[in-house]
């Protein structure tokens, strides 16, 4: 009984992160008993009743039950009801119902030993709260508002969410993120300056100010997501909840009927068989796995380590019409390294890694330290003391860096256009030749950098951008599945078409600021498409919620997190894409047992009206060749019933999802469940009457 | 979630059951009836109420 | 002579004027200007709609069209509905009284919706002010009213606002069925079909007896009896009556007459939406059912009678006539029901078992090329279903047309599948938990159900056709058949105009690799497929106790 409920991960190409050491999950103790219990709790028709088709078989159980007791409540004791008979159609129909809330109650219940998990880092703490005056007050921290300042040290565990105001210290996230590697945070920065309550700090000490109130938390909402508690049907859901509900509406109506206009005949057939009939002919496989389906979709998405703030989220994850991905991260890995100099004018290479040292030798992004090492490489050496010198720092603003000598020689590396603004601003010429290496770096979808010593430019540092492996094959699938993706660079132009060919991207948009995110999407959905976008920074919240799809980093700010409706815990931007094939799987699925549910009622029919009216002459019908009329209802009773449970794992793993273009995956599903949903039943109900008949069960 | 019914409904729906049984056990049985046309005419009416419950469902599945 | 090419004929000329007839509909539904019609009939259209007060701007939601519709139908039927129960001596030779209520309300609301059910004799009840003001200006209004719901759900699901509905009802009447009645009626009236406001001619038989023969200006009402989808009959007898079709000529002109405008919208709706594949792929797929009916009941019919072959080879004769065969009086039979008109060339009642699986199959489905202007709503209906059913499984929310298909798209559309339910089964099953005496119906077998269920789905489906056996002249029978044929006919509507409004509210998208496309055979044959098992899975039971027992037992 253990090995069943462990649900495989979808296979799906697997990149770096998936190599990273985990923490260990919450093992699905007592998965089953808990299931097994909730399944029983949930037969309360108050439970039952926002499901219709499980509300009817409901109905019907009862009323079964009910002529098992008294059979003859409707049609007296000349009719020959069989006491036996009623009660083994009753058991088929709880046994229905039992099935169907087990699902629901199987896939609630991984939920839930998550969420439980979850809790456990949340056990109280004391914090020490930080009085106007800077005293230092001690409170339980479920006592925290918002807005009030704490201070944390190593050991502690943080008692609410905070930005950071003061200090730099290590924290352990592995409570949230799986992550054992501790997360530098420190004060003033975007992106580290955000902390959870119940992380742990693991060194150093922290003055935070807090962000939520006791019971908002991050923590909070993430628990009451994957506990469900939150949970609401989707639109999707919605629809074919009416579509299933007028099904039923239909098959009530035409089993209802059946008795007054087979009683024209003198056959009017008794209750029982006409509930069974109705119990098979609503669509029950679907019905009851609909919203296990639902459940099992947010489940996969949390075991891709991403929370999604509803199930409307995930499901619109399936619609994406358009991926707006940064390039940085996403599409090239993190870093940019140095690759070549190529001096301009009769500057020799070794003049420019001369100067190119000098400008970098304050630098310590990984593109500063590449080039430092590509110059030392060369046999470059640094031309002054650089505990004398000076540090000027990149900023968005000059986009250039380098660094002042005592004797007032100003080394600078930034892009070109700056490069260039600097050398005149200083008297200087600008070599033609500039413009033409640029462009043969550009051409080459590097990202050229000037070097400049004063008022001469000494040539250009190509950085050279490294795709990520696999990456093109991802968008090949994703473009088979008809989704564009949009990348987004502050490179150039010409380097940004030259990275978006390697990595076949559709379309990217180069020089892009913050605002051109949000007006991508705004364009992209002006025409009816649904985005999905990633980000992490402040700026990239208004973006993030205007997406339809925006998954903020975990690493990133609170900002972001707070717009986006899904958060990546791993901070791994290419997640989008599985997240968005689990959105299709999760429709898939949907689709898939809705066709099978109403395919399987041909089958169903010819089992039982055949059985119901062998008098009217309806005999020649019964090409199953069932035993007897009994045995032919029992049969379809028992076939309903098992193909509940034969089909939980297919509704908790998902149909398995292939990028094919739609009229292939239609295809390919229709033969498997709309052909497989008509044979499927004729064999099942078939080899049932056999043992039926081989046990004498009627 | 429990659906609760608007505070009308909770007044006319049991009113109409009501009216409903007794107008389809005359309907059934005549003015003597027999249990099991008694029988009958419950079944009926929660097979009514059931559709009607249904059509509810199909008109705001929201509230579901 | 083997009566497979002669069935061929309308068919393929069907398929033939579709075309040009469809090129002239989508003018109308996308409102192009047609130079010679707009000058000869432009004045007249804007005097009758100056005379109306609207000033023809299109209705800015489904109430906006909805609700003329129901005013101008309810002003039409009170009119009727007063003729019908006064008749007026005023072109009344033979003096016919005034109808029963109960009689009138059931014919007024019968011509009215398009059905055309009949449970009066008409050439012993109705005067000619009856047949000329209430019945044939029904036919007209009635069809133009179908045509008016076809154009605002094409242009709905093409994405455009729904349209006036009076401008509709008026230029459907000036530039397609009083022209096209026209011309049906000049070529009818070449087959020898009577048009007069003589009285009825005595004759003397060769046997000596007294025979009154009923003429009137029955060309006319023969043309848009055919090609409104109307159906119903200046006599009781319809189209087996030699005045109503007198030669295989008229027969020829009649079968296609009932398919041309269904065909055609068909057509229409695919070059008002630029796509011509979508709406080839649909007439194939409708006229592929239509075949294989059309098949089904020439076949049985032809076959003649299992039971009785130990007595008589051949075909099945009882309630034929032999001008036209047994053979062509099934497939007459298949597309009176497919097209929803009603008409009959011969006694349904008395068709072979398999035949009548086929008619009440054409009457749920209402599809089978479908009725005046609604056929082809239904049609996009249930691909809508169709769409939403399978399109899930390509993973990714159902598109129909690039538009996607949502919570109220699927109500509405599935309120077109519960119609039938509400309105053929209950009552039916009222019926005949009433016993023969209630159904008035002669027998008590399965033929009893066939007949009940069939007087039900004709009316719901505004048909009109019936099984003769059953004495429907009956209080219950017309009152009950009144509440299907307006349930039938209103109810649809008013779901077809708030799905077609929703959908044109939404965006439309490109298609794209991830889309599924509905102009693919593939998906044509799961639009097929889903059309069977829905229609088959609600009607199951009643075929089988019905028809399918009466089958079987002729078999064995």
């Amino acid at each position: 009984m253990t090995s069943f409920p462990r649900v495989p991960f979808l296979r799906m190409p697997r990149g770096p992160r998936h190599e990273r050491r985990h923490v260990e999950r919450p093992r699905h103790q007592g998965l089953w008993r808990r299931a097994l219990i909730d399944a029983v709790r949930k037969l309360d028709p108050r439970l039952t009743v926002t499901n219709p088709v499980m509300f009817v078989t409901w109905c019907g159980t009862a009323l079964c039950l009910l002529l098992t007791l008294s059979p003859d409540l409707f049609d007296g004791p000349d009719a020959g009801q069989s006491r036996g008979f009623n009660g083994l159609i009753s058991l088929t129909l709880l046994a229905t119902l039992l099935f169907a809330n087990v699902a629901e109650a199987l896939a609630e219940g991984r939920g839930k030993a998550q969420a439980d998990a979850l809790r456990r880092t949340q056990a109280r703490t004391e914090a020490r709260r930080l009085a106007d005056d800077g005293s230092i007050e001690r409170v339980d921290s479920s006592a925290l508002r918002r807005g009030d300042r704490v201070q944390v040290e190593a050991g502690d565990v943080i008692p609410a969410d905070g930005e950071v105001i003061d200090g730099v210290a290590s924290v352990d996230e592995s409570a949230i993120t799986g992550e054992s590697a501790p997360v530098l945070k420190e004060a003033g920065s975007d992106v580290a300056g955000s902390v959870t309550g119940g992380t742990r700090i693991l060194s150093d000490q922290l003055t935070l100010r807090i962000t939520a109130d006791p019971g908002k938390g991050f923590i909070d909402r993430m628990i009451a997501l994957v506990e469900g508690a939150e949970r609401t049907k989707t639109p999707n859901e919605i629809a074919l909840t009416v579509l299933l509900a007028v099904l039923t509406q239909v098959f009530l109506i035409a089993v209802a009927t059946l008795r007054p206009v087979a009683g024209f005949l003198g056959q009017a057939p008794s209750v029982v068989t006409l509930i069974a009939l109705l119990v098979a002919l609503i669509p029950t496989t679907i019905g009851g796995l609909l919203s296990a389906i639902g459940i099992a979709g947010m489940d996969r998405v949390a075991q891709f380590n991403v929370i999604a703030t509803s199930g409307r989220a995930v499901e619109a994850c399936g619609d994406v019409n358009v991926l707006v991905l940064d390039k940085t991260g996403t599409i090239t890995l993190g870093n940019r390294l140095a690759e070549e100099f190529l001096p301009v004018g009769d500057h020799s290479v070794m003049d420019l890694a001369m100067v190119a040292l000098a400008a970098s030798c304050f630098d310590q992004t990984p593109e500063g330290r590449s080039i430092v090492r590509l110059a030392e490489r060369l046999g470059a050496t640094l031309a002054f003391d650089p505990s004398t010198a000076r540090g000027i720092d990149f900023s968005a603003r000059t986009r250039m860096s380098g660094s002042d000598t005592p004797e007032g020689v100003e080394y600078r590396k930034g892009a070109v256009e700056a490069i260039k603004g600097f050398v005149r601003s200083r008297g200087g010429q600008v070599p033609g030749a500039l413009d033409d290496t640029f462009e043969q770096v550009s051409s080459l979808g590097g990202t050229p950098l000037a070097v400049c010593q004063g008022n001469a430019v000494l040539g250009v540092i190509h950085l050279k951008d490294i795709i990520k492996p696999g990456i093109r094959e991802r968008f090949e699938q994703l473009r088979r599945m008809g989704i564009r993706t949009v990348m987004l660079t502050g490179d150039n132009p010409i380097t940004a078409g030259v990275i978006a060919r390697e990595a076949g991207v559709d379309d990217f948009i180069a020089e892009a600021t913050p605002e051109d995110k949000i007006s991508v999407i705004q364009r992209e959905q002006a025409l009816g498409k649904l985005v999905a976008m990633t980000g992490d920074g402040s700026n990239d919240a208004p973006a993030l919620a205007q997406a339809n799809v925006g998954v903020a980093m975990n690493s990133g700010t609170q900002a972001a997190k707070e717009a986006a409706n899904m958060v990546d815990l791993d901070s791994d931007p290419t997640k989008l894409i599985d997240i968005v094939t689990i959105g299709k799987q999760l429709l898939i699925t949907r689709g898939a047992l809705t066709t099978f549910s109403i395919a399987n009622d041909v089958a169903k029919y010819f089992a039982i009206l055949p059985a119901l009216f062998v008098e009217a002459g309806l005999g020649p019908l019964n090409v199953m060749q069932l035993a007897s009329p009994r045995s032919a209802v029992l049969s379809a009773m028992v076939f309903n019933a098992l193909i509940i449970p034969a089909l939980v794992p297919l509704a908790l793993r998902g149909v398995q999802f292939r990028p094919l273009s739609a009229e292939q995956l239609l295809q390919r599903n229709l033969l498997i469940y709309g052909v497989g949903g008509l044979v499927a039943p004729f064999v099942g109900i078939k080899l049932i009457d056999v043992v039926v008949n081989t046990l004498h069960l009627v | 979630m429990p659906m609760r019914l608007p505070p009308l409904l909770r007044f006319w729906l049991p009113l109409l059951a009501v009216v409903t049984i007794l107008g389809l056990v005359h309907a059934l049985g005549g003015d003597h009836p027999s249990a099991q046309s008694i029988a009958m005419a419950l079944l009926l009416t929660g097979t009514i109420a059931l559709a009607g419950y249904l059509f509810a469902v199909i008109a705001q599945p929201e509230r579901f | 002579m083997s009566p497979w090419p002669v069935a061929a004929v309308p068919l393929v000329l069907a398929v033939l004027t579709a075309p040009p007839l469809g090129r002239h509909l989508d003018a109308l539904i996308s409102d192009r200007p047609q130079p010679a019609w707009d000058r000869w009939v432009g004045p007249l259209e804007a005097a009758l709609m100056r005379w109306v007060g609207d000033a023809g701007r299109p209705a800015d939601s489904a109430m906006g069209y909805l609700l003329p519709l129901l005013v101008s139908n309810g002003l039409f039927g009170l009119v009727a509905l007063v003729l019908l129960l006064l008749q007026p001596p005023w072109l009344n030779p033979l003096g016919f009284a005034g109808l029963r209520p109960d009689l009138a309300l059931h014919t007024t609301v019968s011509f009215l919706t398009n059905t055309d059910q009949q449970h009066l004799v008409p050439e012993t009840s109705l005067g000619n002010l009856a047949q000329l003001g209430v019945i044939q200006f029904l036919m007209f209004v009635s069809a133009a009213t179908g045509l008016a719901v076809g154009f605002a759900v094409i242009r709905g699901f093409c994405g455009r606002p729904l349209g006036n509905l009076h401008r509709d009802l008026v230029r459907s009447l000036t530039r397609l069925l009083i022209p096209g009645a026209l011309l049906v009626a000049l070529a009818l009236l070449l087959c020898g079909v009577p048009m007069t406001l003589a009285p009825p001619q005595v004759i003397t038989t060769l046997e000596g007896a007294r025979q009154t023969l009923p003429v009137g200006p029955i060309a006319l009402f023969e043309a848009i009896k055919q090609l409104g989808e109307n159906g119903g009959g200046f006599v009781a007898a319809n189209g087996a009556h030699p005045y109503e079709n007198p030669t295989l000529l008229s027969n020829l002109i009649s079968t296609w007459a009932m398919l041309a405008i269904p065909v055609a919208t068909i057509d229409a709706f695919g070059r008002c939406l630029g796509n011509r594949r979508q709406s080839n792929l649909l007439l194939v797929l409708v006229l592929a059912l239509l075949l294989l009916g059309g098949a089904v009941a020439m076949v049985a019919e032809g076959a003649g009678n299992p039971a009785l072959s130990t007595w008589l080879d051949g075909p099945n004769l009882e309630g034929k006539e032999l001008r036209f065969g047994a053979p062509l009086t099934g497939l007459w039979a298949a597309v009176t029901t497919g097209t929803m008109t009603g008409a009959v060339n011969g006694s349904l009642d008395a068709a072979m078992p398999a035949t009548l699986v086929v008619a009440l199959f054409n009457l749920f489905l209402q599809v089978v090329v479908g009725g005046q202007g609604t056929g082809v709503a239904y049609l996009l209906v249930f691909v809508l279903l169709a769409v939403f059913l399978t399109g899930l499984m390509v993973g990714r929310t159902p598109e129909l047309l690039g538009r996607k298909v949502e919570k109220p798209q699927v109500v509405w559309a599935s309120l077109v599948l519960l119609i039938h339910p509400l309105f053929v089964l209950i009552p039916a099953a009222l019926t005949l938990a009433g016993g023969t005496a209630l159904a008035a119906t002669g027998n008590p077998g399965p033929h009893g159900i066939s007949e009940v269920v069939y007087e039900y789905a004709s009316a719901a489906a505004n048909n009109g056709s019936g099984l003769a056996g059953l004495g429907n002249g009956s209080p219950w029978w017309n009152l009950s058949t009144t509440v299907s044929l307006l349930g039938g006919r209103y109810l649809p509507i008013a779901a077809l105009l708030a799905l077609a409004d929703g959908m044109r509210r939404k965006p439309a998208l490109a298609p794209g690799p991830g889309t599924l496309r509905t102009d693919t055979t593939l998906f044509t044959l799961v639009t097929a497929m889903v059309l069977l098992i829905l229609g088959a899975l609600t009607f199951f039971p009643v075929l089988a106790l019905g028809p399918i027992a009466e089958g079987l037992a002729t078999v064995s």
